[in-house]
Formats: structure tokens, sequence, C-alpha cells
């Protein structure tokens, strides 16, 4: 195990002033790692990486190095690298806040990664809400292009690179790295079939890697310090430094940097602790879809295989810490409702199931639920476990099942009282609004469905 | 504003950006609500002319993502976040006063709209308030109805996080459309480039890959509009 | 089969797995849905279909795989060998899984069976009764959504009702390639739609009604009318155009309910047009012939068989007394197999004559002699279309013309990127898909073909290079297109085609339905040929006959006294209508048999004899490949109608000849007749020079015929014509421009004889200069109006409101 506690290592730059700017970026240190990478074989960069143990800091957690020598190769087909800066995975916020103050980190991984892969283009799908982050990452395209790194002769190396910025429209599906491709060909963001996988059939039928923003932005320094370098912090299994998102009901929520391996409770020190005279009652390891975990799971170190071990998952990185002042039920309410809006529709597990429990959930928050609610819900979410088509669906079983199982006897008390015992209310449903002529009378219906 | 030649042009420069042009139709239609200031049928039926699809097509991908508006309601957009960490720190209540104020979720008087968001990955801001995709947060109730009425007066401050004053939705539409970003020279290259490779980009049907079209590439596949013109200069040189 | 993919030559490389213990081997590829097919496990689905792409949506087919940590959907996942599948007969988590997406999908149904279109033949009602709950544990609030919405006027919607199997999507994406009909929202709220002012208008929508696993889509014209245990279902093959396609026939009291494609993998596989699908109602419209007539002082008035019959032969017999080729026979393109020979013994041994014709172009002198070559030889098929790496189509329109063979040509686009290649003025609908257009002027198909055999040219090197590849020529395509494909097919080592458009024509052909031909691809010139069939039929005229044409000017000359038109509308189809009013004016006796009252009898019967329509009789049909398909009666026709046979013998009878009409009998005869064992070579030249140029400010009219028209076979069929393309002329940008016309402007087009019609314009910039595309068979009057008396069309354009007077334009539209 190596050393644990906060770190400095992807947001060392952060607070540099203008290190958005090439000519800062180059001062610290900046596009060494490319010039390094372009003295080396893509195997060699595979190596490298495969070397770090570095894993997808998307939320899967799969090996990055791996990811890249799946990559087809000699197919006659362009190659593709994608990053996935798609982030909306509710409670994580970390690759906006990289893209925002250290653009250039992750143009010059994405430059790497398409050495590595042996790619010529380069996508950055960016979440179409993330309008500074994107102005940012523009200019540090322009910066680029301008300075020979981007374009027909990367630093005078003869290779070439085209990088082009790709502003969504808002789908959280997005983030699942297939229907993120499908909706970069200009379609609905569904999830496609696999296999055929990315890396043989991705982007316009080419081999593809699709990347985290944090993970490419890794490569570049796994290139400057070594592979040894960054094994120095973290597990066997979890090497490394991690971008963590800290928020919910801490003194001071944020973007935090850790040794992977640090106790979740320091974690949560590290962030000031709890609000004044509050205290950890639940909390989401990883995002809204990683199982809520308890207070009795303070001290498991935060690597992959830990927190699986403790039947959630380390996700995103992204910290949610709630008290016993905050409604379980409402929390796991919210989340339903975030799946039920951002299901693709594609399959009718996720679909039809999302509809379902949040209509149950709304019914017990708002004190009109049934005692066999709580078991249709653990059915209904059996039936939706591993049937649905992507992550998605599972992921939108995980606050119920994970809050069912820890706190079963708030969904009893509701049930018992006839309201919520905090007296928290949740709001009528709000949907989105439809073109009058295809559903205004569903809108009607399903809207007041919630009264 | 409407759609004139000009934004016909500019959709063209964006279908070229891409080995298959569809890949363009996000974008495109982030330039048809910076012309419209929504999705509109002009703007629906631009998008279906220049990549070759059928308005059904691009409705159905624009009816996707929520992004892209109805209806035109003005310069601000407002988006509160009500995931749970925001709904806890006051964003329901915020979105809730702000319906309330506005009448419903568009006050075409003001040149408002406001929508709840999902989350807006600004968590430790909590509650956040985008104005037409700045972030503001933590915000107290009160700056929050101070900011809709700023919005309201197209007096937007600043942005406590990114220090940008927003522009306004139809020029912040303009930015996601990407049209200004300035390397389109290199883009269209190399997506030219790639469409020539010896195995070209496809367009999936299904779960087939169809050869397609660039202007450049080999003209068997889709492509309306682009294949279609470029078709017909290859053949005055055949 | 979809899973599979072409496959490669050869053996198969077979996968073995056990299915719920039963060992099964399955081709490599092959999806465990269909490998479970293969023994009788039939997986309970709803998205997944065998010629749709693999989508994996309704999560309904889940089986259990062993070593899979999760529940397997079998329609997506290909089989492995010694892969151990479970099913729902052998797996509780399978079962359970289904119990689970059926209690999902029935969240949001309105369990409206009772009242429903699907009911008795639903999958989803049939699962879940077999895999659901019998109470529902949802007491929330449904989705509700207006019901129903037209989506096209022959298709109506009830989102309510809907699974989002999304099959109606992916058919109209991956199939027909007319993505209307798509999937809107997301979510809960994710719903099929259209685009409001974009009407679904796809020849293959009826599909689609079809393959709904609910009764989410229903048919406009059989809402309400029937349930499937209650209708009587007979096979049938279609009769609308060529392609060949089965039907199921539904009907219920003698009445047809509605039509259904029938599975047939090597013509229409599960598809078929709206055409054929919908196009049935003329058997019962207004205009249908229920009773022979006969026209007295210039009406006609109804009369009885032997009346009508005995008239039609005393003029026959009166003519022929007259002096030989006084008597012609013109048959269009309706009949079934059986009935043209009959026509064709009828023609020869009891009017002793040659003058006969199935065709209502005014052909070029060497058509009959490449189409008699033609008709001894096999033809490309489907199949052979099919698995083409390079498709040469010259002088047809399968979209227009032959539907279904679209698709097949898609399909094999799609599946394969075979390369298409369109030889002709324009690319039409095919330019989609198409790898290259050759554009020719009017006519000159022929020279280009030949240069492809040369192996000229980009496509001439492709063909060249390309195995099997295949060679289709449409009616359209200029003199000596014929033998100029088949020598091209012949030089590359691929397949031929002839395309007729008319659902009798290679049944008319192979009869010998044409002058200088004899059945089986023999020629009446030719001695022996002639004493092979004199053997069976008796003595016959040894010198070729007259064509269309020919009869036609005879007859406008005054050298015919009777014409004998079965099923043809000369007024309506000639390729000169100028000439075939001519003709029909000046002939004594005009003798038509027919469905309906066409123009030709309207205008022209002395005799009228209503015939039967294809669902009314037994028979078989002859479609373009040269496959003959047997069909049954499905309802009665009206009381008082004849077979096309009975007619013809009832007639040979009066005139003292016995033919004998029974259907057995005359395919005994095709049988024994067979086709000439050495086909006759090509004839036609292959230099062709090719269009005649027109003249001065004139045009070259290319008559494209449109697939919903004006025709009688479509009468009644309201909802299918309201989906029909509007009827415009094509014009290239620059013959456009020098006229001061643009996109949408209506043109006034006039024709050698004076004639005109007003239509709207389309800039087509794949259109050679030179040349219009006139939209066949859907005006009134027929674009035949601006032939001149040798059916060619040269039009001079100008914009409507620059309209000389003198020749008043005629507005034109379709019939709907």
């Amino acid at each position: 195990m190596g050393a644990t506690g906060e770190v400095h290592v992807l947001s060392a730059r952060y607070d540099v002033p203008d290190v958005h700017t090439i000519d800062v970026y180059e001062q610290h240190g900046g596009y060494e790692g490319l010039r390094r990478a372009l003295t080396m074989a893509p195997s060699e960069l595979i190596d490298l990486v495969k070397a770090s143990g570095l894993r997808g800091r998307g939320g899967a957690g799969f090996p990055t190095g791996l990811k890249w020598s799946f990559v087809a190769q000699g197919t006659g087909k362009p190659v593709y690298l994608v990053c996935n800066a798609d982030e909306g995975e509710p409670g994580t916020f970390k690759d906006r806040p990289l893209m925002e103050r250290d653009p250039h980190a992750l143009v010059e991984g994405m430059i790497v990664g398409g050495l590595a892969i042996g790619s010529e283009q380069g996508y950055i799908y960016l979440r179409g809400e993330f309008a500074f982050a994107g102005r940012r990452l523009a200019a540090a395209i322009r910066e680029a292009y301008a300075k020979g790194y981007l374009g027909a002769d990367v630093m005078g190396s003869g290779k070439r690179y085209d990088l082009t910025l790709h502003r969504a429209a808002g789908a959280y599906i997005c983030g699942e790295e297939t229907a993120l491709l499908d909706s970069l060909e200009g379609r609905r963001g569904q999830p496609r079939l696999r296999p055929p996988f990315p890396a043989s059939h991705g982007l316009y039928g080419c081999p593809t890697s699709v990347n985290n923003v944090e993970s490419i932005a890794t490569v570049p320094y796994l290139l400057r310090h070594g592979a040894e370098w960054f094994t120095q912090w973290g597990t066997e299994k979890s090497p490394g430094v991690k971008l963590t998102c800290i928020s919910g009901e801490v003194a001071r929520p944020g973007n935090y940097e850790f040794a992977l391996g640090t106790p979740i409770r320091d974690m949560i020190e590290a962030a000031g602790g709890m609000l004044e005279g509050r205290e950890v009652r639940f909390f989401c390891p990883g995002g809204s879809s990683t199982p809520m975990l308890t207070a009795e799971h303070l001290d498991l170190p935060y690597t992959f295989e830990d927190i699986q071990g403790a039947g959630s998952l380390l996700g995103t990185g992204a910290l949610m810490v709630y008290s016993e002042r905050t409604c379980v039920v409402d929390v796991t309410l919210r989340f339903t409702e975030f799946y039920e809006h951002e299901s693709c529709g594609k399959c009718t597990p996720c679909r039809e199931g999302g509809f379902w429990l949040s209509q149950i959930l709304r019914r017990i928050e708002t004190g009109n639920g049934r005692r066999e609610d709580l078991d249709l819900l653990l059915e209904l979410c059996g039936n939706i476990f591993g049937r649905s088509f992507c992550a998605l669906g599972d992921g939108m079983t995980s606050p119920i099942v994970s809050s069912l199982t820890h706190f079963r006897e708030d969904y009893e008390a509701h049930v018992r009282l006839g309201r919520c015992p905090l007296g928290v209310t949740p709001p009528r449903r709000d949907l989105p609004t439809l073109e009058p002529v295809r559903a205004e009378a569903a809108l009607a219906a399903i809207a007041g469905g919630g009264a | 504003m409407p759609i004139t030649e000009r934004t016909r042009e500019e959709a063209l420069v964006l279908a070229r950006r891409y080995p298959m042009a569809r890949s363009a139709l996000l974008p495109i239609l982030h330039l048809v609500q910076a012309e419209e200031g929504y999705v509109s049928e002009d703007g629906i039926a631009l998008a279906a002319e220049v990549l070759g699809l059928t308005k059904a097509e691009v409705a159905s991908v624009s009816s996707f993502y929520t992004m892209y508006k109805r209806e035109p309601f003005g310069d601000h957009l407002l988006s509160v976040c009500t995931n749970p960490t925001c709904k806890i720190a006051g964003g329901q209540a915020i979105y809730e006063s702000y319906v309330a104020a506005c009448g419903g979720h568009i006050d075409r008087e003001r040149g408002v709209m406001v929508e709840h968001a999902e989350c807006l990955g600004i968590c430790d801001a909590a509650p956040v308030v985008q104005v037409n995709y700045e972030m503001y947060g933590p915000v107290t109730h009160d700056e929050a109805m101070a900011l809709l009425e700023a919005a309201a007066r197209g007096e937007v401050p600043a942005s406590n996080v990114s220090g940008e004053v927003p522009p306004t939705f139809r020029a912040v539409e303009r930015e996601l459309s990407g049209i200004d970003d300035g390397v389109d020279e290199h883009l269209a290259a190399a997506a030219l480039r790639q469409a020539q490779a010896a195995v070209p980009p496809a367009y999936r049907s299904g779960e087939t890959d169809i050869p397609v079209t660039h202007p450049g590439g080999d003209p068997s596949g889709h492509g309306g509009e682009l294949f279609r013109s470029a078709a017909a200069t290859t053949e005055g040189g055949r | 089969m979809s899973a599979a993919g072409a496959g490669v030559e050869g053996a198969e490389e077979l996968v073995t797995l056990t299915i719920d213990d039963i060992e099964v081997s399955v081709p490599a590829g092959t999806l465990i849905i269909r490998a479970a097919e293969t023994i009788g496990t039939i997986v309970p689905r709803f998205c997944d279909h065998p010629l749709l792409d693999p989508v994996g949506a309704c999560r309904q087919c889940v089986v259990e795989v062993e070593g899979q940590p999760k529940p397997v959907m079998s329609c997506t996942v290909p089989v492995a060998p010694g892969m151990v599948v479970r099913t729902h007969l052998t797996s509780e988590v399978a079962r359970r899984g289904q119990r689970g997406t059926i209690e999902f999908l029935l969240v949001n149904h309105p369990l409206d069976c009772p009242m429903c279109d699907k009911g008795g033949e639903c999958p989803l009602q049939d699962q879940a009764l077999e895999h659901g709950a019998n109470t529902s544990r949802f007491i929330d609030q449904k989705r509700r959504y207006d019901k129903p919405v037209a989506v096209s006027p022959q298709i109506l919607l009830d989102r309510e009702r809907c699974v989002l199997c999304a099959r109606c999507t992916r058919f109209s994406e991956q199939i027909s390639g007319d993505p209307f009909i798509e999937l809107f929202e997301r979510g809960a709220l994710e719903q099929v739609a259209i685009y409001e002012d974009e009407p679904y208008e796809s020849y293959f929508s009826g599909n689609v009604i079809q393959i709904c696993p609910v009764g989410a889509l229903t048919s406009t014209s059989y809402r309400f009318k029937a349930r499937p245990f209650d209708v009587v279902t007979t096979p049938s093959v279609c009769d609308q155009c060529s392609a060949g396609c089965t039907l199921t026939v539904q009907s219920r009291r003698g009445e047809i309910q509605r039509q259904l494609a029938r599975t047939n993998m090597a013509v229409n596989e599960e598809w078929s047009c709206d055409k054929g699908r919908f196009g049935f109602t003329h058997l019962t419209a207004p205009a249908r012939l229920t009773r022979p007539a006969l026209r007295r002082d210039g009406v006609l008035v109804d009369a009885g068989w032997g009346e009508a019959l005995g008239v039609a032969a005393r003029a026959i017999t009166e003519a022929m007394a007259a002096g030989p080729g006084r008597v012609a026979v013109v048959t269009g393109s309706r009949l079934a197999d059986e009935d043209a020979l009959l026509v064709s013994r009828y023609v020869r041994t009891v009017l002793a004559s040659d003058d006969v014709d199935f065709r209502t172009t005014l052909a070029t002198d060497d058509e009959v002699g490449d189409l008699t070559a033609l008709a001894a030889r096999p033809s490309a098929s489907y199949d052979d279309v099919g698995a083409a790496p390079v498709i040469v189509v010259a002088g047809l329109d399968p979209e227009e013309e032959v539907p279904i063979l679209h698709l097949r040509l898609r399909k094999a686009w799609r599946k394969h990127t075979a390369r298409i290649v369109v030889v002709g003025p324009h690319a039409g609908t095919l330019a989609p898909i198409a790898w290259r257009h050759v554009p020719t002027a009017p006519g000159a198909e022929a020279a280009v073909l030949s240069a492809l055999a040369a192996g000229e040219g980009e496509v001439g090197r492709a063909l060249a290079e390309a195995e099997r590849p295949a060679v289709l020529v449409g009616e359209r395509a200029g003199a000596g297109s014929i033998a100029a494909g088949a020598a091209l097919a012949e030089a590359v080592a691929g397949t031929f085609g002839w395309v007729p458009r008319r659902a009798g024509a290679r049944g008319a052909l192979e009869a010998g339905l044409v002058a200088g031909a004899l059945p089986g691809g023999r020629r009446i010139d030719d001695a022996a040929d002639r004493a092979e069939l004199e053997a069976v039929w008796g003595p016959l005229p040894a010198a070729p006959g007259r064509d269309l044409a020919a009869i036609l000017g005879a007859a406008a000359a005054g050298d015919i006294d009777v014409l004998h038109l079965i099923g043809v509308d000369l007024a309506r189809d000639a390729g000169s209508a100028e000439l075939a009013r001519a003709a029909l004016e000046r002939v004594g006796t005009v003798i038509v048999q027919d469905l309906a009252r066409t123009d030709t009898i309207v205008g022209h019967a002395d005799v009228v004899l209503p015939a039967t329509a294809t669902q009314e009789r037994a028979g078989t049909r002859t479609d373009w490949e040269g496959r003959a398909q047997r069909f049954s009666r499905a309802v009665d026709g009206p009381e008082l109608v004849l077979d096309d046979r009975e007619i013809v013998g009832r007639l040979a009878a009066l005139l003292g000849h016995r033919l004998d009409t029974d259907l057995e009998s005359l395919r005994a005869e095709r049988e024994r007749l067979g086709r000439r064992a050495t086909p006759h070579p090509f004839t036609g030249t292959t230099s062709v020079a090719g269009a005649q140029g027109a003249s001065g400010e004139g045009l070259v009219g290319v008559v494209r015929p449109l697939l919903l028209g004006t025709g009688t076979m479509l009468a009644g069929a309201d909802d299918l014509l309201a989906t029909a393309r509007t009827p415009v002329v094509l014009v290239n940008p620059a013959d456009a421009a020098a006229r001061g016309l643009s996109d949408g402007d209506e043109a006034v087009l006039t024709g050698a004889t004076g004639a005109a019609l007003v239509l709207p314009v389309v800039i087509a910039p794949d259109l050679v200069p030179g040349a219009v595309v006139l939209p066949g068979g859907s005006t009134v009057p027929s674009v035949t109006v601006l032939a001149d008396g040798q059916g060619r069309i040269a039009v001079t354009l100008a914009p409507a409101q620059d309209a000389v007077s003198g020749a008043a334009p005629v507005a034109v539209g379709v019939r709907a």
C-alpha cells in the first residue's frame, strides 16, 4: 500500500494564474510528456500506461492501457480516440474543473493517446451545458494548432493529429460510451449492442477508444514521471491518485485529490468534516449510481476493490455525504426521478421501470405508500438489474436497493405515519415541455399523477 | 433572426468538419438555436436538407436532447439544479419560486425561460443556477431571485465561478455550435482525409455499417445534399 | 438468416450447442433465438425480427446461458461452441425475466384488447396470457396519449399500445430506406411519430402494420372490420406488377377484408408493397364490370352473355370472311399464364392470325426477336440480384415499377455494399443508393451497355472484376438494350434479367402473345418451331404478324374490322394516345374483355365482356424472373363474370373451334410445350444510334410510370391513393433555366400533336439535358397524349403563366 491522504498532482496547476494558456502551461511542464511520447513507439506508450496500472476514471475502472491495446490496428480504417467529457453523474464535478483550469492537460493527453493507439483524429465530446469549459478548450485547441502541436506535423515529428471539440446537447446517457458514439454520429444517444465493441467497431464503424477526461489528462504525467512514480500511491489494484468530488453536508464541499486508498473518513475530514453538529448517516461513494453506504463504512480505504467489497462502487469518485437531517427516501426519489428523466427509452425495464419506480417512491414520500410497496420496489429493481440494455438501468436500482437494505425502517416510517418523518414534501413532478400536438394529454396525466 | 443563406453556408461548414456529415447534426441544431432562439421548423428543414436526412430523423434527434428548446422565449435561460445536493441546499425552492415568478416556464415578456436541470456538475457550489450555461453558486434564495430580475433586465452579472458574463442565449448557442472555434480548415482537411481512407468511415444503419459519404469520399452511401452536389461536380469532370 | 450474413461459399462452419438439454448444430453466427427455433422452441420476443438487425430493446427474449453472470438476450447473442442455453422451458431465471418484462410492458398498456384490431393475433396478448400474471400490481398513473393519430392516410398509430420495439422505425430505415417514421422524445415519453408536415409516404408503409407486434399500428381500411379468427385465408400471388409477391388474402362472407404479405424468402421475403397490400378495392369498386354490355345507338347497355358473345362472334366471322388480317388481338399484361396460353392458341388457330401484342409500347422492330430469345433462357433471380456485387439497372426504376425488386437491391446495397449502376437518362429513385449513374440520352442505353461489356471505364472494370454481377433491363430501355444487356451479362459471367412492369408480361411472352413469337421462346418464322407447335395446336400461320404499332396503324387506316382487347386500356396506355384514338374510332367492332369500365370501354367498346380478377379465380402467374407461382380463388366474383379463358373459349366455340379451357389441361399443355431446347440468338443490333434527338426547342419525353396512378386496378383504394406521389415533370437545370422555369413552377408541356398538359416542375440535376421525365399512368389525360403517331414524345416547355392561347392546356392531377 502506497502513500495515502490528500495530494496535488493532477490538480497541482489549478491555481496557477493563466495556466489555461499554452505559454504558462509549458512553463509548468506542459507538453513535455508529448515531446517524450513522440520519441516512443505506440507499443511502448501502451506498455507505460499498462505498467502504471491506471484504471479508467469515468466510472467503470477498466485499465486504460489494456483498453488502448484492444484498439484494432491495420484495418485500413481510420482510428479514433474519443474523450468522454460528458460529465453528468450526479455528485460528480471533477472533469469540468480540469478542463476549465488546465485544458491543455487534456489536449496534450489526447495527442499522446492518439499516438498510442495509432489515431490521427480525436474528438472531445463535451457536455453541452459546460459552456465555459468549452470556451477554454476551444482556445487551447486554437493555441495548440497555432504552435504546431496539433495538425499535419505535430511538433515537427511528421506525425498528424487533429482534434475536434464537439459539444453535446443534454443527455446523461451519452456518458455511456456507445451512446456517446451514436450521439457523436448525429443520432439519438442510445447505447449500441456489444459486441462488436468500440475497439473494433466504434465511431463510424472504425476502431475507437473512448476514455474519460481524467484518464487522458493523467497520461502526460506518466510520460514525465514514469509508471513507477504513479504507483507510489494507492494499492496494487488501485494505484495512483484520484480527483474526488466531495459534496453534501460537509463543511467545505469541493474538488479534492487523494491518493487512492485514503480512508473515507479522512477524505471527509479533508473537506472540513460534517457541517456543525451533524453525523454521517449515509453516503454515495462514487456518484448516484453507486449503492449507498453508511457510517459503518467510513473506515474503508477509497479503492476500487475495497468499495466493491463493501457492496458498492468507486464510480466517478464522487462522494455525496448526508446526515440524519436528510430524508433518505427523498434522496432516493430524486435519484430515481433523475434516472427516469435520463433513461433513453430504448429498453423496456429501464424505460417502464423508472416510470413505475418513481411513482411508487413519490407515493411513499408523500405518505401514500403501502406496506407491500417496499417489497414491490425490490422486486421491480430485481427485474431491472441485469436485464436492462446498459448500465443506466442497473444504476437506477442502486439507490433504491441500497437504501432499502440499510434504511428499511425509514421507508416503513413513511408508510406508517402517512408522511415524511422529516417533513420533506417532494414537489410535483416536472416534465419537459412537449410539442403540443404530440403528448399534451400525456403530460397532463403524468404531471397530475404526482399530486 | 430567420435562417438565411449564411446559416446554410455555416451548416455546410460544420458538415464538412466530419468524415460523416451527419455528425454535424447536433452542432447544426445549436446553430439553428443561435439564429432562431429555438429549434424552429425552418431549422429542422435546414438540417435535414444539408445532411440529407428526413425531417423526422432530425426531429427524432432534436427531441432527444434537453438543450434543444421547442419554442422561442428570449435571451435568457435559467437552469436550476434540483438533484439531491442542490435540492437540499435550496435549489428546489428556487426553482419553484422561478416558476411562480414567471407564471410558468417561459416568460416571453421578460425574455426568460426557467427549467429544472439534472446535476450540473458543480455540487460544491450547491445550490446552483445557470444563466445561459454560466454557473452561479452557491446562491441564496434572494440572490437567485435577483439573478432572475437581472436576466429579465438583460444585466446579468459575471459568474462567481468562471468570472464571465454570460452571453445571450443565442450567442451562447452559437458558441456551442463550434462554428467560431477557428480551426476549421484543419478539421475539414482531416475529415476529407479520413473519408478517403482505404476503408472509409461508415454510416451505421442498425447493426450494419454502410460506407458513406463525405463530399470527397466514396459516394456510395447516404449523404443527401452533400453527396448530390459532390456527385454533380465530379460528373462534370468525368 | 440475418446474423449468418451472406455466408461463405460451400460448407458453412457449424457450431454445436445445447438448448434445454437438446444438442443442436447451426451455422456459426446464428443468434441463439434462431438456433432455438430450429428445435421448435420459440423464445418470446417483440423487437426481434429475422429480417431486421438485432436491437435487443424489448428484453423479452431472455434466456440463461451457463457461465454468464447475467441473463442473456437471445436475439442479440450469437451461438458459441459448447454453449449451454436454458430457455423459459427449463430455466426459472428466464421465466422470471419474461414475467418481469411483460409486467413492465403492461404498465403503460391500455389493455383495450376487446376493441383492438390486433386482438386474436397479438404477440403481446398471447405472451401476457402465457407468461404474464393475471392481475396487475400497477396502481399508479398510466401514460395517456391521444388515440389514434394518423401517420399516413392508411396507417393509424395508437401510442398507448406501443411497446417501443422499434420494428416499424427499423423497417423504414433498414429495409425501405424512407425513415419518415421515427422514435421521438426519450425515456418514458419515447414514442413513435412522424414529423408533422412530412407524412409517412412510403410505398412500403403497410409492412409496418404487419410487423407491429401489438395493436399500435393499424390499417385504416381494415380497422374494426374483422378478427383473424373469422376470416377465410387464401394464398395468392399479387397481380399489380411483375414482382410475383405472394400474398395472403383474407375474406369474410365473400368480401376481401385485407391482404397481407405471405412469407416467400425467394421472392418477396416477408414484405409487400402498399399497392399489392391495399390494391384490392377495384374488385368491388363502382367501375367494376359485372355483366356483359353492347353498344346500341352509341350507348352501352347491359346484355346477356349469349347475346354479347354472339355479336362478337358475328363481327369476327364477317371480318375473317372479308379477308386476312382484318382481326387483331391486343392483350395487355394482366392475364394468368393459362389464359395467356389459351389466347395465344386462339389467335393462331381460331383467328388464323399472328396479329397480336401484349405490349402497350410502340416497340422497335428487333424487340420481338430479342424477346423470343429471352423467353427460352433462364433469367436472373431475386437471389442472384441479392448476391451480386455489381448490379446494372437500365431503363428501369424499380421502386416505381417493381417495388419488391427495389427492396432486394437495397438489401444487396446494405448487406454487402453492392455497387448499383444506373444506366439511363435519369438515376430515378435508386439515386440515394446508386454507386454510379451512367447518363445516356433517352433510348441510348444499349450503346452504354455495349461499352460496359467491353470493360470500358470505372464501371466496366468493376463489372469485369465482379463475381456474377447482375444486369437488369427494364421495358423502357431503348432499342437493342435487351440484346446488349444479355451480351454484357455474358461478357462478365453475370446474370441477366428483363424486368417488365406488368404482372402478366413474362407469362404472356412465354405464351408467345406477341407477333412473330410462339410459346416457349419459339418463333413463328422458324419452321422447326412451328412444327413443334403444329403438332399440338394444328396448322399455324407461317409469316410473322403485326405488332401493336402496326395493328394500330392498320386500324387507323381502316384495314382492320375487329379489335379484340383483353385486359388492356389502349385509350389510356398505348404508347400514342393519338394513334390509339384514331384506331379505336375507325375499327368497326371493338371487343373488350376487362375488369372495369376503362376509358377504352367507355369511349370505344362495342362489346364488353366482364372478366374475373385474380382473387376471384385460380391460376398461375410468372414473375419477371420466370418463376411460375399458382394462386387460388379467395372470393367469388360478381355473379355474371367469367374467367378470361372461359370467355375466349366460348367465343372460339361460337367460331367453330373447341378449345379446352380447363386449368389443368392448359397447365399440362404448357408443360408439354416447354421451352425451345436451344434458345434463339439475340438479334438486336448493339450499335444503336439511340435517341431520336429532339429538334429545336423540343425536349425528349421519357415516360416513367408511377406506382400509384389512375389505373382501374386501384379504383376505390382511396387511402392508398392519398399516398401517391404528385405527378411532376423532371427537367434538367439548364433546360429549365433556358425556359425560365424553376423548381415548383407550373409548366405547360406541348407535344408534337398540339396536345398540352400542365405539370409542376421539379429540377433534376441528374437528368441528362435535352430530356424530361414524364409521370406515366398517373395523370388525366395520360402523358401519352403528347406522343406522336410513332409513340415518340418531344415536348416544348413553357411557364404556365405564359401559356399561349389555342391548345387549351389541361390541368392534370392524381385521381383520388
